[in-house]
């Protein structure tokens, strides 16, 4: 297990910054997540930490020591790649043996060690057979089984699960859990899926254009994120502008009682579409009309208008709600997060 | 047979036949022994010119040796110089890589007279007129541009990936060179070796100017025969010109190539 510590990260590419002055450390055998969109330097990260590239400015730390200059072949940090890239040349058994022997291991040792990888990732019979030859979740499942059997204290996954249909999907994900436990590792995921991130995380690391918005435990990010950005990728948000004062929230045409807050001014607030139950109409609530309805798998999606402000809310059992009903909602504002607006005009 | 097909035979048989015809002619005239010239056929067949080229002052023999040894060491030398270069060319940028790109191709354009002459005082200059290096030396930079050429195509395709997967398993330079990068050369080594090969051992006018006729290859020894219009000389040498290239080649692939799984993976 190894502690992780980034200091003022930053490499620019082409003039481009690709990641921005990150700073962060990731606890011993943590599971990390790095979520953002695609470009937003996530696999950049994963390239310096493994130290297939140099940064231009900061520092990489494992277990107290810089790192920063060390070569790839001579870090403790192995990484599995998107595109699993298993040599093609060489059957199921020698591309797990391949780091074993390249850092010239007994053959005997290679030999256990690579049979023992190949019964834990439930790969049987499979060993002298070519990579082009096996399904995609037995490529990914090889991969895992080639870093891992060189003992890395740090582990870094790229996408592991984007190849893979879903029920495959759900099988390497428990796999890889599990391996994350058993090895005791520190595991970076790259990953863009936000259920996958939630799932599997200790904590997830939120990247946008090359920043570091949040780092938090999944609950957090969730319930609390710090911005319009990180609230929308971990799913639907009602963003409404307004002034808190005092418990109430004023809006452009109604005004909400909240729960009495600290926090006051100009802000938004992030309304979470599940957090907003589409009632009957009565007087102490805001009212307002269908104007759109969706239905997607056990869902349904309800847009109400209240005055100016339109709400979208989510939930199940919306069946009977026609479009033009007049309806109330029931907003859980304990669970609504505000943040202060910048950029005011 | 609809017309396609037909159209498509007398393409085929076509091509066969220009193919096939000038040797045909080339084996009937190095067996003849006096051909008229209104006549279809030769006259009267015999094995003169086989027996004067495998006799020991036709030095026949020793020519082809020559021939063979030069075009190896030269497709060896050509071989280690072209791939770092051709890796290179296909995955660096830097400066002035435009220029490079187009010198290297520069042999294969200019032709070999305009800078054979200046080179041949190079040459005498450092003493390397009328020796085997010397001609060895001035084959490379001809053979030179096949190779890079299709090695930088190769690591183009392959990119950094490759190298990169092999770094985080802990290889150093040579290992990543030798188990990952060379698999997946071969293919290219094969065409790039018959190229090189060929080129080589085909060269007559820098063979002659550096060689000085001291150093006697093939082509050499064919020339006096086409010039002086012995046809049945002629003919018997450019049979086994062509046969031993040809049985070259298949060695070379032979050699090569792996087995068909392996092979057949190289460019995903």
């Amino acid at each position: 297990m190894a502690k992780i510590r980034l200091n003022d990260l930053t490499k620019t590419y082409q003039g481009k910054p690709a990641i921005e002055k990150i700073s962060m450390e990731i606890e011993a055998g943590e599971l990390m997540a790095l979520v953002g969109h695609s470009g937003c330097g996530k696999t950049t990260m994963l390239r310096l930490i493994s130290g297939l590239i140099q940064p231009d400015q900061g520092s990489i730390w494992i277990d107290g020591l810089d790192v920063t200059k060390t070569k790839a072949e001579k870090r403790d940090v192995v990484m599995v790649f998107q595109e699993n890239l298993l040599f093609p040349h060489l059957t199921v058994a020698e591309n797990i043996a391949f780091g074993m022997r390249m850092q010239r291991s007994p053959r005997k040792k290679r030999m256990d060690k690579t049979r023992e990888l190949l019964d834990l990732m439930q790969l049987p019979d499979l060993e002298k057979r070519y990579p082009s030859q096996l399904s995609g979740g037995q490529q990914q499942r090889v991969a895992l089984a080639r870093v891992l059997a060189l003992e890395p204290k740090v582990l870094l996954l790229d996408e592991p699960l984007s190849n893979l249909d879903p029920k495959l999907r759900d099988d390497l994900r428990d796999l890889i859990l599990k391996l994350h436990k058993d090895f005791k590792m520190t595991t970076i995921l790259v990953t863009h899926d936000r259920d996958e991130a939630m799932m599997m995380a200790d904590r997830i690391a939120v990247l946008y254009y090359g920043k570091l918005l949040q780092m938090d435990k999944p609950i957090n990010i969730y319930n609390k994120p710090v911005s319009r950005e990180v609230a929308s990728l971990f799913g639907q948000c009602n963003f409404i502008p307004g002034l808190l004062k005092d418990g109430v929230f004023q809006t452009e045409g109604y005004r909400f009682r909240v729960p009495a807050l600290k926090r006051g001014g100009r802000v938004e607030a992030c309304v979470r579409s599940e957090h907003i139950k589409v009632v009957r109409p009565e007087n102490d609530r805001p009212m307002g009309v269908i104007t759109e309805k969706k239905y997607v798998g056990g869902q349904s999606i309800i847009k109400v208008a209240v005055g100016n402000l339109i709400f979208i809310a989510r939930g199940s059992n919306y069946f009977d709600l026609e479009i033009g009903n007049q309806v109330g909602l029931d907003i859980d504002w304990t669970l609504v997060s505000f943040n202060g607006l910048k950029n005011q005009a | 047979m609809d017309r396609s097909k037909a159209l498509g035979h007398i393409v085929l048989v076509s091509i066969l036949l220009v193919l096939i015809l000038p040797f045909l002619v080339l084996i009937i005239w190095s067996f003849s022994q006096g051909w008229a010239s209104n006549a279809l056929l030769p006259n009267e067949f015999g094995l003169r010119g086989w027996r004067y080229l495998f006799s020991q002052q036709s030095r026949m023999l020793s020519s082809l040796g020559m021939s063979i040894l030069i075009s190896l060491v030269v497709t060896g030398f050509g071989m280690i110089l072209s791939i770092p270069a051709g890796k290179a060319l296909g995955l660096y940028i830097f400066p002035g890589k435009r220029l490079i790109e187009l010198l290297v191709l520069a042999p294969t354009i200019i032709p070999t007279i305009a800078v054979g002459m200046g080179i041949q005082i190079a040459f005498i200059r450092y003493g390397l007129a009328d020796t085997l290096l010397g001609v060895i030396l001035v084959h490379l930079p001809l053979v030179l541009p096949y190779g890079i050429r299709i090695f930088a195509s190769i690591y183009k395709a392959l990119g950094t990936k490759w190298e990169d997967q092999a770094k985080i398993l802990k290889a150093n330079g040579w290992q990543r060179f030798w188990f990952t990068s060379l698999p997946f050369l071969y293919p290219g080594m094969i065409s790039a070796g018959v190229l090189m090969f060929n080129v080589s051992f085909s060269q007559y006018f820098l063979t002659y100017l550096i060689g000085g006729g001291k150093i006697m290859t093939l082509p050499i020894l064919l020339f006096p025969f086409v010039n002086s219009g012995d046809r049945v000389m002629a003919s018997g040498l450019s049979l086994i010109f062509i046969l031993s290239s040809l049985i070259l080649m298949l060695i070379i692939e032979r050699v090569i190539t792996d087995s068909e799984e392996k092979t057949n993976v190289y460019y995903l």
